[in-house]
């Protein structure tokens, strides 16, 4: 099966391949060199596929050394120096040393050190000063042995050292170019050999893609002149190889974390709430006074939100909310509450921050409001916290309002569980009693999720009058919260926060959505 | 929101029943308290969420609300009847420096070690958070038996006694404990302003404290063994006084102690009279018809059972007709509104009893203007091959304005700052994008990223000193990156929109000169294009160039 299958997926070259290699079970890795029409590197790289497909196997590894000439060693081909030298004196009887150094096209290094050795081994004498003339006793045959040695060499292009003598391979080292020595004659190449052969299931891909008549003259590119002139009806189509990994894609792509917004978005407005937006820099009024968080209260300290610099103040207050506001936390106002009982200070009102908290919207939002009214916001807030890996510099709270004539506790929990079914996909939802300032009764939605368990949805409640009639609202108005972070740190399968704000371009591009709806 | 320990076996003694780790949470729904799991040395580890109710900030206060339920109410007899002691406000200063005191003393306790851990924890929930860092309440705890009543409360010059604080074995100046004992430079603030202290004296003019800073080692070292107990608190406002005070008491009575009445007098009004008996009750009823039952809840509610409920609840209820009268333990002083007493109701009910129902009235779901434009050109970004992106806004100073070869024009500053790196909001986006050009040289080229989010722009003649809007940014980067490919993309974006921009020449310091322009809709710059400048490449480590552009949507909106 195996087999079948890659032989219907060989790639032209493999066939090719396989052509080159005949009948032969074993080879080595440069048998094949000169072989068909595969360059050298197609080779090594079909060599390599097999290999990877389990077709061919390494059954040895040897080192293959050979030798070939230097284009200096093409260049003394037809003479050696000393060869040419020897000629000329052997012809004019005496020369001068000084004309046989500057015979022509001789380098005079190369010069200089052949009618050294020519001396040396007593082939040139020197019957007088500046001189050199021909000793007729001496053996001129080592010369010639080198020069058949240059010439057998470069007639083969490259020879293998083991098809030569143990004389010859070390006149060779004596005379070859070695590594920072400019000059030599001859080039020595050493390289690591594999004797390759086929295995059972090559043999089995070789004979199916026989069998079949693979040639490797499929077509690969499917072009508009074999369109037009019809001749891709006499050949084959190359089948296309399921198995490789196709080059990498770079797409345009949402981020993540913005899809999961984009899903919470369409199933809210689905669920009939309209979007409300606002203003990253707000008054401790909005964020704070108009929840009814009183200017004593623990979670107003200097350190639980970031204050503006400059300016630190907003000048003026929107009224008549802020005398609303400040009697309700005074005495109640209006609002049949007994109200904090102290004194509210404007100007702690007036001070700007950094939005801590979604819900400074819903309390904005509530003038302006229908009655019945739906919204929801998904705002940036800011809390000074230590960041790690719970706590992002500025993080995403999904929140809003519901207002109506028949809004009351049972209505609160019946939009609490259409929102744990349509937004979270719980199987099964759990109420438990919550605090938030500004909302009584307040509840907190726990739901059962199919992959992760139980967890904490989120938190609601019915505002306070103390909120609501400020604003110049006398109907029940539900606010809501829910925890976005954990529920898109849990889709995308993450457990740091500052991965959803991640500024490496590597993880973004690995990071799923993994909500299905 | 707090967070408490409680020793099983001490919590089972004082319910006075059996609780395990698995039947706890159940139980703290109660108390709007969630069960946070059990430390290594056994102990449970409790948050409470309602910042109202420090009378629940104990283990003897969440036994109480349990007991309640369980129909196991114990009577507080010492709410009322004669004092037997008295405390005297000698100076009118007082009244501004640190007007309240008030005390009583138990006697007859037998403390273990579970018991002084809850009353230590107790005291210092109640000061530190109650009483916000001791400023409003602050509460002491003496041996009785060294105290010789009556007490005064005096106000004096640091400079003018000494005693031996705790914590120290020889006697030190008022002036000296304010400088260098721990707890005067931590609380010392709350004198600010003032030429004399608070002192607390006992009738053979001993030293008690100097209230809030430290007690007196002598009078004010509480031994294991010592079964009766001098408790005092002074603060700034008298209700939470009371209330801390008889939260105090009651714990104490639930650990075996007999609560002993003690007098203040004050040459002053306060809002509570010039004398004030402590423990004491406080004016905390409320009236409720029972049509507001109905209507909050959605549910028909007779008044027999809100009478039960609220019972089981620890209240006391007197019913009338259809209002009823509801007064809540002298340790409960959060009822503000009617909506307060509902709540605890469904809360003894069970929210589990209530069967939810889908909310009635149509209305019209519809995502904002601006949010709809932001969803059209993000489409068309990720149509042209561009990667979306998404960062915090919160930011450097560095970033916006050095690493942009820019200037310190103004912007919007946290004055508060905790960290450098989370100082700023930022005004462009282009940032945001080098920052991740930065950290993704290892990323397949080409880079094509963009973001759109918001950005708070400085301008004093907004109501808040900045406007946040909403922008687009693209960035494009890899090593054959030209400035006609990326206003190819931003011709095409506009185009989609049925928009003909044009480009004007300019000059902005993180782009290079010449290859940086405007871009034009009728007259209105919407934003900028160009190259990014080498300088700008240089702060960031990126080494590949970076073509950039930003679009104001806000402008582009009103167009």
């Amino acid at each position: 099966m195996k087999a079948k299958e890659l032989a219907e997926t060989l790639h032209p070259l493999e066939l090719k391949f396989f052509d080159a290699v005949g009948e032969q079970t074993r080879f080595k890795d440069g048998d094949l060199e000169n072989i068909g029409d595969i360059s050298s590197s197609q080779l090594r790289t079909v060599i390599e596929w097999q290999l990877a497909k389990e077709c061919i196997e390494v059954i040895a590894t040897s080192e293959d050394k050979w030798v070939e000439l230097t284009e200096l060693g093409e260049a003394y081909r037809t003479a050696t120096p000393e060869q040419r030298m020897i000629e000329c004196v052997r012809e004019q009887k005496t020369v001068a040393a000084r004309e046989l150094a500057a015979l022509e096209g001789l380098d005079p290094k190369e010069a200089s050190s052949a009618l050294g050795s020519l001396s040396k081994a007593g082939i040139l004498v020197s019957p007088q000063p500046g001189m050199l003339a021909l000793n007729a006793d001496a053996d001129i045959s080592p010369i010639e042995k080198v020069a058949a040695l240059i010439k057998k060499v470069g007639m083969t292009g490259k020879l293998p050292l083991n098809q030569l003598t143990d004389w010859e391979v070390e006149q060779i080292e004596k005379v070859s170019r070695k590594r920072g020595k400019s000059k030599g004659v001859f080039r020595l190449h050493s390289l690591q050999v594999r004797t390759l052969r086929f295995t059972a299931l090559g043999k089995e891909v070789r004979k199916i893609a026989k069998l079949t008549g693979r040639s490797g003259d499929e077509i690969n590119l499917l072009t508009p002149s074999m369109l037009s002139d019809g001749s891709w009806k006499k050949r084959n189509f190359r089948r296309y190889n399921l198995n490789i990994s196709p080059p990498r894609r770079l797409a345009g792509r949402r981020h993540p974390y913005r899809a999961f917004f984009d899903t919470v978005r369409r199933k809210l407005t689905g669920l009939g709430f309209s979007e409300m937006r606002g203003e990253l820099v707000e008054s401790a009024f909005w964020n704070n006074d108009a929840l009814f968080m009183p200017q004593f209260h623990s979670a107003r300290d200097i350190h639980d939100a970031y204050y503006i610099k400059h300016p630190t103040s907003v000048k003026a207050l929107e009224e008549p909310f802020a005398s609303q506001v400040a009697q309700a936390h005074t005495d109640g106002g209006g609002t049949n509450s007994r109200g904090w009982q102290y004194t509210f200070d404007m100007n702690t009102s007036r001070r700007l921050l950094l939005r801590t908290q979604g819900t400074v919207l819903s309390a904005r939002w509530l003038s302006q409001a229908s009655v019945p009214g739906k919204y929801f916001a998904i705002a940036r807030c800011f809390r000074p916290d230590q960041v790690d890996s719970t706590h992002a510099p500025d993080f995403f709270q999904c929140e809003g309002i519901v207002l109506g004539k028949s809004i009351d506790f049972v209505t609160l929990l019946g939009l609490l569980e259409l929102f744990a079914v349509e937004v979270a996909k719980a199987e099964e939802v759990k109420f438990a009693p919550a605090y938030f300032p500004f909302t009584e009764p307040s509840v907190e939605v726990h739901i059962r999720h199919p992959e992760v368990g139980w967890m904490e949805l989120g938190g609601a409640g019915i505002f306070r009058p103390e909120v609501t009639i400020p604003q110049g609202v006398d109907v029940p108005v539900i606010a809501w919260g829910l925890g976005l972070d954990r529920m898109a740190m849990m889709a995308l399968e993450i457990d740091d926060i500052r991965d959803l704000f991640s500024s490496d371009l590597n993880k973004v591009r690995s990071t799923h959505f993994l909500m299905k709806d | 929101m707090q967070t408490i320990f409680i020793d099983p076996k001490d919590f089972q003694d004082l319910l006075g029943s059996a609780v395990s780790e698995k039947t706890l949470p159940a139980y703290l729904d109660l108390v709007k308290g969630e069960f946070k799991g059990t430390d290594p040395d056994g102990q449970w580890r409790v948050e409470l969420n309602d910042t109202n109710r420090p009378d629940l900030w104990s283990a003897e206060g969440i036994a109480r609300q349990l007991r309640a339920a369980q129909g196991k109410r114990r009577d507080y007899p010492f709410f009322s009847g004669a004092a037997k002691h008295e405390i005297r406000v000698m100076d009118t200063e007082l009244k501004s420096i640190r007007p309240f005191v008030a005390a009583f003393i138990v006697r007859g306790l037998d403390i273990n070690e579970a018991a002084l851990v809850q009353m230590i924890q107790t005291q210092e929930k109640l000061a530190e958070v109650f009483g916000r860092k001791r400023k409003d309440v602050a509460i002491g705890i003496y041996a009785a038996k060294k105290v010789k009543l009556p007490v005064r409360y005096i106000a004096a010059k640091p400079n003018d006694f000494e005693y031996i604080p705790l914590g120290f074995d020889h006697p030190m100046r008022g002036s000296d404990i304010l400088e260098k004992h721990p707890k005067g430079v931590m609380y010392r603030e709350i004198f600010q302003g003032f030429s004399k202290v608070p002192l607390l004296r006992d009738d053979s003019n001993m030293i008690l404290s100097m209230p809030p800073i430290i007690n007196s080692r002598t009078l004010g070292e509480v031994q294991p063994g010592d079964s009766d107990l001098f408790v005092e608190g002074t603060g700034n406002n008298i209700n939470q006084l009371v209330l801390a005070l008889n939260i105090l008491a009651c714990d104490l009575a639930d650990r075996g102690g007999r609560i002993e009445r003690i007098k203040t007098v004050f040459p002053y009004d306060t809002p509570l009279g010039r004398e004030v008996v402590l423990p004491g009750k406080l004016d905390n009823a409320l009236s409720i018809s029972i049509g507001e039952f109905v209507r909050l809840l959605g549910i028909e509610v007779k008044a027999g059972e809100v009478d039960s409920v609220l019972e089981q609840y620890g209240c006391d209820v007197s019913v009338e007709k259809e209002t009823i009268v509801v007064t809540p333990p002298p340790t409960r002083n959060d009822y503000l509104h009617p909506v307060d007493v509902v709540e605890d109701f469904a809360i003894a009910r069970g929210y589990q009893t209530f069967q939810p129902c889908m909310p009635k009235e149509f209305t019209l779901g519809k995502q904002d203007q601006l949010s709809l434009l932001e969803n059209t050109i993000r489409d068309c970004m990720l149509g042209m091959g561009y990667e979306e992106m998404i960062s915090n806004i919160l930011v450097s100073k560095n970033m916006l304005r050095d690493k942009m070869n820019l200037g310190d024009e103004p912007m919007v500053e946290v004055a508060n700052v905790m960290n450098e790196s989370y100082a700023a909001l930022r005004d462009s986006i282009i940032p945001s994008l080098l920052e991740i050009e930065s950290h993704s040289a290892s990323a397949l080229y080409p880079h094509r990223i963009f973001e759109v989010g918001e950005a708070a722009v400085f301008d004093l003649n907004a109501p808040h000193g900045s406007y946040t809007q909403v922008h687009l940014s693209g960035l494009v980067a890899h090593n054959r990156a030209t400035l006609s490919e990326i206003h190819a993309d931003v011709e095409f974006l506009l185009q989609q929109m049925g928009l003909d921009i044009q480009l004007a020449e300019t000059s902005h310091p993180s782009f290079l000169p010449g290859r940086v322009a405007k871009l034009m809709l009728h007259g209105t710059c919407l934003g900028v294009l160009g190259e990014i400048h080498p300088i700008v490449l240089e702060k960031w480590d990126i080494l590949m160039p970076v073509l950039a552009f930003e679009l104001n949507l806000n402008t582009l909106l009103h167009e």
